[in-house]
């Protein structure tokens, strides 16, 4: 498998997801433990945390920028007629809660194959493993900007994964975990 | 403006859309031909620049999809859908706000893809990339962009 000629280390520090999408329809199933807390990384306290550094006062919004990898291992995944998981990593600049102004940074469909489904020739098998790559950086129009200038940029410093389901009825759904792996 | 720290050589040889506003989906053109970026077919991975200088967002319900695509073969007759960047209206595109009507975003992609729906260890490095827009919504005056893959800096 290509992606074996990497060594990714996938530190639980840094997980986004370990519970499954199970009966969920037509709504989004937000990155959380087994145990249901919610799992929000704050890029900010990594970079910090990582310099060595104790204190929490340079943990400020928005972070600097960032550059990572998510790796995502499942385990199960249903792909009968209209099952669909859109799999999406999300970003917000200042808000851990993720209340308002998301910003979507990737997304990876799983699921049933074909035009109507993941856009993918095939089905998603049960089990496998992606990594997708991406940074941070989003263009917040929010100031109704007209060029791409320092006004409209900006980096995230919460990630998240969010799972919307497909509104058809689902059994197991789909069942992964995932982490992000700063890039070397 | 964060990319000002890279230095990306935008390439006519890898590029895989010029100037021109679309409207449907459609695989992406260059001089009025498919624009197919050979990789060669080890792994690689890469970025793609986006570049647009008009994306319409009038009624509100605009969605255009940038999919980086890989395939075996040059006519993309299996494609497999390797990244994507989602721009247009806030209503449809998950971000926040609106796309302005011109920017640049940049794309991170491999090309591996899954080739199995039954082995989650059939992967594969795809030789042939391109890029192809998925446009929904009411469209007028759509969206006009660019795009450049280029080496992983």
């Amino acid at each position: 498998m290509a992606h074996q000629a990497h060594n990714r280390v996938l530190d639980d520090g840094l997980l986004l997801n370990e519970r499954a999408t199970g009966t969920t329809q037509n709504a989004d199933i937000v990155g959380a433990t087994s145990g249901g807390t919610a799992l929000v990384i704050d890029l900010q306290r990594q970079a910090r945390q990582f310099a060595g550094l104790t204190s929490a006062t340079n943990d400020t919004s928005p972070a600097s920028y960032g550059k990572f990898d998510v790796v995502i291992d499942w385990t199960s995944c249903e792909s009968g007629a209209g099952q669909i998981y859109y799999l999406r990593i999300e970003g917000n600049k200042t808000d851990s809660t993720f209340g308002t102004t998301n910003f979507r940074l990737i997304e990876k469909p799983f699921g049933v194959a074909g035009v109507g489904g993941i856009g993918q020739p095939y089905a998603t098998p049960a089990r496998g493993r992606v990594v997708l790559t991406m940074d941070n950086v989003v263009l917040d129009n929010s100031a109704g900007v007209t060029v791409s200038d320092s006004v409209a940029y900006s980096c995230c410093r919460y990630i998240r994964v969010v799972v919307f389901c497909s509104n058809v009825s689902h059994t197991t759904g789909l069942a992964y975990k995932a982490w992000l792996v700063p890039q070397r | 403006m964060a990319f000002q720290t890279y230095s990306i050589a935008l390439d006519s040889a890898t590029q895989l859309k010029d100037a021109g506003a679309v409207t449907t989906t459609g695989a992406a053109n260059v001089g009025g031909s498919a624009a197919v970026a050979d990789l060669g077919g080890g792994y690689a991975e890469f970025d793609v620049v986006v570049d647009w200088s008009a994306c319409e967002v009038d009624t509100g319900n605009e969605k255009y999809e940038i999919v980086i695509e890989g395939s075996t073969t040059t006519a993309f007759s299996s494609a497999y859908r390797l990244a994507n960047l989602t721009l247009g209206d806030s209503s449809v595109s998950g971000n926040a706000t609106d796309t302005p009507p011109s920017g640049r975003m940049v794309i991170h992609a491999n090309n591996v893809a899954i080739t199995s729906a039954t082995d989650g260890n059939s992967a594969s490095a795809l030789r042939y990339v391109r890029a192809r827009h998925v446009i929904a919504g009411t469209i007028g005056t759509g969206i006009n962009y660019q795009a450049w893959l280029t080496a992983r800096q």
